[in-house]
Order: C-alpha cells, then sequence, then structure tokens
C-alpha cells in the first residue's frame, strides 16, 4: 500500500486527480496522525477534523478532469490567518476563542484552488519570536529532536510539514518567520516579495515587513502553492498591480550563465563551521548546474537587526493597541473603570515577549527618541535596500546561510532576547527590502539536525528562487531527508 | 544621535503607562535590564553612513485607491465577539461619574 504522506503535495494532488486515492481517505489519515503524533508536537492549535472531511467528501463529489495541481490536498493554517467561524488566536490569550467573521484572502484563493484545511498552526504570540516558545498554548516541538525548538514564529508550519500532519502549510514571515522554521525543521519555505501577496485577513505585527507565503516538502510544491495565493487584491493597499508569471511551468529551465552571488558579510569567519561549509556545497552543485559563483559585497548588513528591531517593534506597539478587550477578545472581568479595562486586559492578556516588544516600540517612538532611533532606522532601511540594489549589480541570485546554526535547545532562546534577535542576521535584511527569499534544507550538522541556505532575489522575481532551489534539490536529497526516526511506515 | 537617555525603572514606567500594561517591581527590574541591553546594540546606527543619493525612507509600496462604498459584514456578525456584548450593544464599564459598572 502506498504511504501517501510521503508523497509531496503535487504528487497527492496527481494521485487524487488519478483516483488512485481518494480525497476523505486522504483528509482522514492526516486527521488520525495529528491525533496519534501531534500531542508531543504540538503543532496545531485548533483541529477542524469535522469542518476537513466535509469538504473533502464534497471536493471528491466534484472531482473532474482538469482541476488544479492541489485540488484536495490538506495543508494546515497559521492561526494569524483570519478564518470565517473558525478560531483565530495568534497563540495568545488575547484572543483565545476570538472567531472572525471572514476570511483572509489567502484561505479564499486555496479554497478556490482545493485545498481542505486540516486547522490552525501554532506559532510565536502575535509572531513575535524566532522559536515558536512564546505561544500563550505551549511550544511547538522539532520533529527532528523534541528538545529543540521548532523555530519561529510559524513553527507550527514548519513542525506539521516536517512531520507530515499536512502536505503544505501557510505561514507569514516579518523578519524570517518563514525561513528560519523551514531552516530548523528540514523543509522548505518562500517568503515572497512585499505587496505579492495579500494580507488582507493576516493579523498585523509589523504591516511595513509581514508578508504571507507557503512552506512545503520541496520547491515545486511551494511554486504551487505560490502560484495560487500571489496576485492583486483591492483590499490590501499595498498589494502590487501587475502580471504575476506561471512559476511550476518554469521550473526546469536551465541555470546556465545564472549569477549566484555569496556575500562577504555572511561568512564572517565566527559564522558556524558547518553551516558555512553546507551553504558552500550548495553553491558548487549550483554551479555544477550551470551557475556561475561570484563572491559579492552586501554593505550595511551590520545595521539590520538593530533596524528592524527598532521598526517592527514601532509598527507593534501601534498595531497591538487595538486589544483592549472592548470588540473582540478575552476581556479581564471585575474591572471598575475604562482605564482598568483596558489595562488589566492588557496586561493579564498579552505574554512577556509582545509586552517586551511594545515596551520597546513606545521607547523608540516617543519624544526625544524618535528622531534618534525610529528615524534613523528608516534611513538604516534605505542604505539596506541600497547594498542589495548594488549586490544585484553583480549577480542575480544571493546565497546566503538562513540561520548561524540548527535549531536551539528549548528554553535556551528566551532568557536572552538579544542574541535571539541576534540570530535573525540574514533573515531580516530581506523584510526590510522588500524581497523574495527562499529557505531549502542543505545538510545537516554533526547532530543530525537540519540545516538551511537562504536564496535572495530581486522584487517579483520568485520564478528564479524557485527555479534555483528546484535545480538543487534534482541533484541533491536533503529536503528527502527524514526526520530522525523517520515517518511511520 | 544626541546622547542617550538611561533606560530606568521610571522610563519604563513611563512606557507601561503609555502601553496601557503593568509590571509587578520585580518584572519591571528584569524588564529594563533587557531593554537596556537591546537599546545599547541599537547604537550600533550611530555608525550609519549618509545616503547616497540623500533618500531617506522604507522601500514600502502602498497604493491608494478611491473610496468605494460596497456592502460589508453584518452588524450582527461583527458584534458576535465582543466580550461581554448584549443585544447589540458592546458594554464597557462606566467611562463618567467616577466609574462603577
Amino acid at each position: 500500500m502506498t504511504q501517501w504522506e510521503h508523497l509531496t503535495a503535487l504528487e497527492l494532488g496527481r494521485a487524487i486527480a488519478r483516483g488512485e486515492v481518494t480525497i476523505p481517505e486522504v483528509t482522514q489519515g492526516a486527521l488520525e496522525r495529528i491525533a496519534r503524533e501531534d500531542q508531543v508536537y504540538h503543532s496545531y492549535l485548533t483541529v477542524t477534523g469535522e469542518q476537513a472531511m466535509d469538504r473533502a467528501h464534497r471536493l471528491q463529489a466534484q472531482l473532474a478532469k482538469g482541476v488544479g495541481p492541489l485540488y484536495g490536498v490538506p495543508m494546515g493554517l497559521k492561526d494569524n490567518l483570519c478564518t470565517r467561524g473558525v478560531p483565530t488566536t495568534c497563540a495568545s490569550k488575547l484572543l483565545e476563542g476570538f472567531c472572525p467573521p471572514y476570511n483572509a484572502t489567502v484561505v479564499e484563493r486555496l479554497e478556490a484552488a482545493g485545498g481542505v484545511s486540516l486547522g490552525k498552526l501554532n506559532m510565536d504570540e502575535f509572531a513575535m519570536g524566532s522559536t515558536s516558545e512564546t505561544s500563550h498554548f505551549g511550544p511547538v516541538r522539532n520533529p527532528w529532536d523534541t528538545q529543540r525548538v521548532a523555530g519561529g514564529s510559524s513553527g507550527g508550519a514548519a513542525a506539521a510539514v516536517a512531520a507530515g500532519l499536512g502536505w503544505y502549510a501557510i505561514g507569514s514571515d516579518t523578519g524570517g518567520s518563514i525561513r528560519q522554521p523551514a531552516a530548523y525543521c528540514g523543509v522548505t519555505g518562500i517568503k515572497p516579495t512585499y505587496g505579492s501577496v495579500s494580507r488582507y485577513g493576516l493579523v498585523a505585527y509589523a504591516s511595513s515587513l509581514d508578508q504571507v507565503g507557503p512552506l512545503g516538502r520541496d520547491a515545486a510544491d511551494c511554486a504551487a502553492v505560490l502560484e495560487v495565493l500571489q496576485g492583486w487584491d483591492r483590499r490590501d493597499a499595498t498589494s502590487v498591480e501587475r502580471t504575476y508569471g506561471p512559476l511550476l511551468s518554469q521550473l526546469n529551465q536551465p541555470l546556465n550563465g545564472l549569477r549566484i552571488g555569496l556575500p562577504a558579510q555572511c561568512f564572517p569567519p565566527e559564522l558556524d563551521g558547518q553551516t558555512a561549509r553546507c551553504v558552500r556545497q550548495a553553491a558548487q552543485v549550483l554551479k555544477e548546474r550551470g551557475a556561475r559563483i561570484v563572491e559579492v559585497s552586501l554593505p550595511g548588513l551590520e545595521y539590520a537587526v538593530a533596524a528592524y528591531y527598532i521598526l517592527a517593534s514601532a509598527e507593534a506597539s501601534s498595531n497591538l493597541a487595538r486589544y483592549d478587550g472592548v470588540k473582540y477578545g478575552w476581556r479581564a472581568e471585575g474591572t471598575q473603570s475604562l482605564e482598568e479595562l483596558y489595562c488589566r486586559t492588557r496586561t493579564q492578556g498579552f505574554g512577556l515577549e509582545a509586552k517586551r516588544r511594545m515596551l520597546l516600540g513606545a521607547f523608540v517612538l516617543s519624544s526625544g527618541h524618535y528622531e534618534d532611533y525610529y528615524r534613523t532606522a528608516l534611513r538604516a532601511r534605505a542604505v539596506i535596500d541600497q547594498g542589495f540594489r548594488q549586490a544585484f549589480g553583480q549577480c542575480d541570485v544571493l546565497l546566503t546561510p538562513v540561520t548561524p546554526a540548527a535549531a536551539p535547545r528549548l528554553g535556551e532562546s528566551l532568557s536572552n532576547p538579544l542574541e535571539m534577535y541576534q540570530g535573525d542576521l540574514y533573515t531580516v535584511p530581506v523584510n526590510l527590502a522588500g524581497l523574495p527569499a527562499l529557505s531549502m534544507p542543505c545538510g545537516l550538522d554533526g547532530e543530525g539536525l537540519p540545516l538551511g541556505a537562504q536564496l535572495i532575489a530581486p522584487r517579483f522575481e520568485e520564478g528564479v528562487l524557485l527555479r534555483v532551489a528546484h535545480a538543487f534539490q534534482q541533484d541533491t536529497a536533503y529536503h528527502k531527508v527524514q526526520r530522525r526516526g523517520g515517518l511511520e511506515g | 544621535m544626541e546622547e542617550k537617555q538611561n533606560m530606568t525603572e521610571g522610563l519604563v514606567d513611563y512606557l507601561c503607562r503609555l502601553c496601557r500594561i503593568s509590571l509587578t517591581p520585580e518584572e519591571c527590574g528584569e524588564m529594563k535590564e533587557k531593554l537596556a541591553e537591546i537599546v545599547d546594540y541599537m547604537d550600533c546606527l550611530r555608525t550609519l553612513p549618509p545616503l547616497e543619493d540623500g533618500a531617506e525612507g522604507a522601500p514600502c509600496p502602498a497604493a491608494l485607491r478611491a473610496d468605494v462604498v460596497e456592502p460589508s459584514t453584518q452588524a450582527e456578525e461583527l458584534l458576535r465577539g465582543v466580550p461581554g456584548g448584549a443585544e447589540h450593544t458592546i458594554l464597557v464599564p462606566r467611562t463618567m461619574e467616577g466609574g462603577g459598572a
């Protein structure tokens, strides 16, 4: 009997279309695996089993020739994407039990493509964190080693895909929240160009940086999902109206002559040797595929983490001001005045990391500090943007590590937030410049944990990223390596 | 950048008031320590070079469109998630006359 959970989303979609398996069968199988295995990983916050089975039966009844490649394929949604009538908590006590009255645009698009949602995925509270340990409902555990974090903030999405608890997942990426957990869990993830995927219905963390994107088992799956997600949406003012080209059909174009840049600043002497070696080996594989490897400079990188945390915290302090216990979400009981209602609701409702970022945001925006921090960070953002433009004058795609090292142990990161922030060195510059970037598995460290390589391209060049990653995955098997212990069967 | 202000517990209290949250004295002390470390690190921006073309700001696209009136979510549906709401209303503690429900 075929192990359907071992297939990629596209392979499963083909099997469904050919009638080799039914949508209710694979949906039921996935729900059973979640019930059996997710008590350990805690990748899902809400499992919508009944709705998933109803939808699976409806889609099966409507199955016809010519359906899309993801028709009937079960997946999961990060819990900061609004889903009509289904709890959307952002992993926060403040939104516990909140059921939005509408769907995010990406949810509508996935439904139109025949997606079957298995439920909502665990994450860092309001996407603030790099480990998924700030979730009010408990941390996500990494399927490769359950004593380690799955990364964040889309830790549930990465863990679910890695553990075979969904064929793909939708996450969001403000400073690396798709790419970093993808790297820690040995899956592929892409953060699209800012403006290419609608943020309507994505609960805002830092609006000038947030972007929705897919995590999957390989680049081809990500291409198929992104092809569904991308496109203009009048309900998102930052959505860009343009023609979005096909992604899947471009995957097999050769890499001949493509210039891949290795930024010197991304490989400092203190970088973990295994990480540096794996990423450089990835460059070698691409060279053998016809790409040309060039050393480039990426000026401004040293300012990225500081600029990012100033801007993201400032935007977060503004965005999170709306959670006051009045119109929706959780409310503190027994308050005697409106001011007390606000204060007690927010004090008891937000976790420590969310509070830290709001306070930091209030600090950098406050009188006397705005010019020194917020305005300076905006200038740093422009310097970083210029740095990328300069680098893309010498190459077509940049190749860097995703993280300095593999997934840390649970509990190691939150006690030192500054160190945790500094670990985002390779991912945050991409968000500051609004660029697309992809994370793909490129090796294992000495403890058998996955390491990731990051590909970065100019705006709206997702097709090139996916093509390079697909070529790499044709010649390597890192994306197929099973988590320690492997999937059952 | 001007001379920076040290992170103090008084400053953390002020920020808490701005954010409408409260911290215990122990939490406040720890928060002060962590915020001070983070703000110290952010001072690396003091060495930021001038921009080549003098441009400032973020590469963040945002296109404004004309407002169009169209059907929206029903009020009843929007009010369904109100904590402590009743009969199409949002109930909050009294805001005048000294408080009290």
